[in-house]
């Protein structure tokens, strides 16, 4: 009863220094927490909780500041990740403005378990993403800087193969040509080099697999297919 | 909606605004805190609110 007396008391007085724009004269430093408002004991927490869904901006504002210390200790584990402290710590707040603002009260559940989850995951995500991009290497990376202050760029020393653009081209060509030598072959043999190849599907089917379809035996499908290929070949090379 | 009785900068988007949060020396228009709740660390704008959000904790105005 006297810590709900006091905690509304604290939220009352914490309207007036809103309402009058009135701010205490500290200067908070990351490095001593010491400097930190106390975090809410379990009464105090539930009282602010209750008021929590009416989107008061005072008690928002409140849980927030009262669970700083919970940032700054769970930024404080990440510390050996080279990632500076106080960027730790903005991301670390960042994470408790959503936790309280996304913090169902229906839950059970407390709320500085809940935003120490949302703190953590923020920083983790964090890192996630920080290590992706170190392993990514701009096109306008410097790699050198010569006596005349000119820079050796990556986009500089990269190149791509002398076929790269004809190779495309002569793909287009092989395949009409290899259209055309098709046409010459009979119904069957086209259906045993649609199937084996998968030129209508993209579906290679296996020898085994072809010759189940048409009902001959494999090793048939075999030497037919030896000899459609040298078949094909002397089309194209007909055509060239 | 709590309002303040002065409009205050944002330390996010540098705005006088009146209604928000307040955490330390720092202000957070409504606007702000709502972008940072849907913002993700892939975001463009979330190193911009990792440099923003160092006022809270040095601000001495």
């Amino acid at each position: 009863m006297l810590a709900k007396w006091k905690i509304q008391w604290l939220l009352t007085w914490y309207r007036i220094l809103f309402f009058l724009g009135l701010k205490t004269e500290e200067v908070h430093y990351i490095g001593g927490s010491e400097t930190l408002p106390p975090p809410l004991t379990r009464e105090e927490e539930e009282v602010l909780l209750t008021k929590l869904p009416n989107v008061d901006n005072a008690v928002k504002s409140m849980l927030i500041e009262r669970n700083l210390r919970l940032v700054v200790y769970i930024a404080r584990k990440f510390d050996n990740t080279g990632v500076n402290i106080e960027d730790l710590v903005s991301i670390g707040s960042i994470g408790l403005i959503k936790a309280v603002n996304t913090f169902d009260t229906g839950k059970n559940i407390k709320l500085a378990t809940y935003a120490s989850r949302c703190i953590e995951n923020e920083i983790l995500m964090f890192l996630r993403r920080n290590n992706k991009v170190k392993t990514e290497v701009s096109f306008d990376e410097p790699l050198n800087i010569d006596w005349d202050g000119n820079e050796l760029l990556l986009s500089d020393i990269l190149g791509t193969e002398n076929d790269t653009i004809s190779k495309g081209l002569e793909h287009e060509v092989d395949k009409k040509l290899l259209k055309k030598a098709l046409d010459k072959l009979s119904d069957r043999e086209k259906v045993i080099m649609k199937l084996r190849f998968g030129l209508h599907d993209g579906v290679e089917k296996t020898q085994k697999d072809v010759a189940d379809m048409l009902g001959i035996s494999q090793s048939y499908i075999s030497r037919l297919e030896k000899r459609i290929i040298k078949r094909l070949r002397k089309e194209f090379n007909k055509m060239i | 909606m709590y309002k303040t009785n002065e409009a205050k900068f944002c330390i996010m988007c540098g705005h006088k605004e009146k209604e928000g949060i307040m955490i330390h020396k720092g202000f957070i228009c409504d606007e702000c805190a709502n972008e940072i709740v849907h913002t993700e660390v892939e975001d463009e704008k979330y190193s911009f609110f990792i440099q923003r959000m160092k006022e809270l904790w040095v601000k001495n105005a």
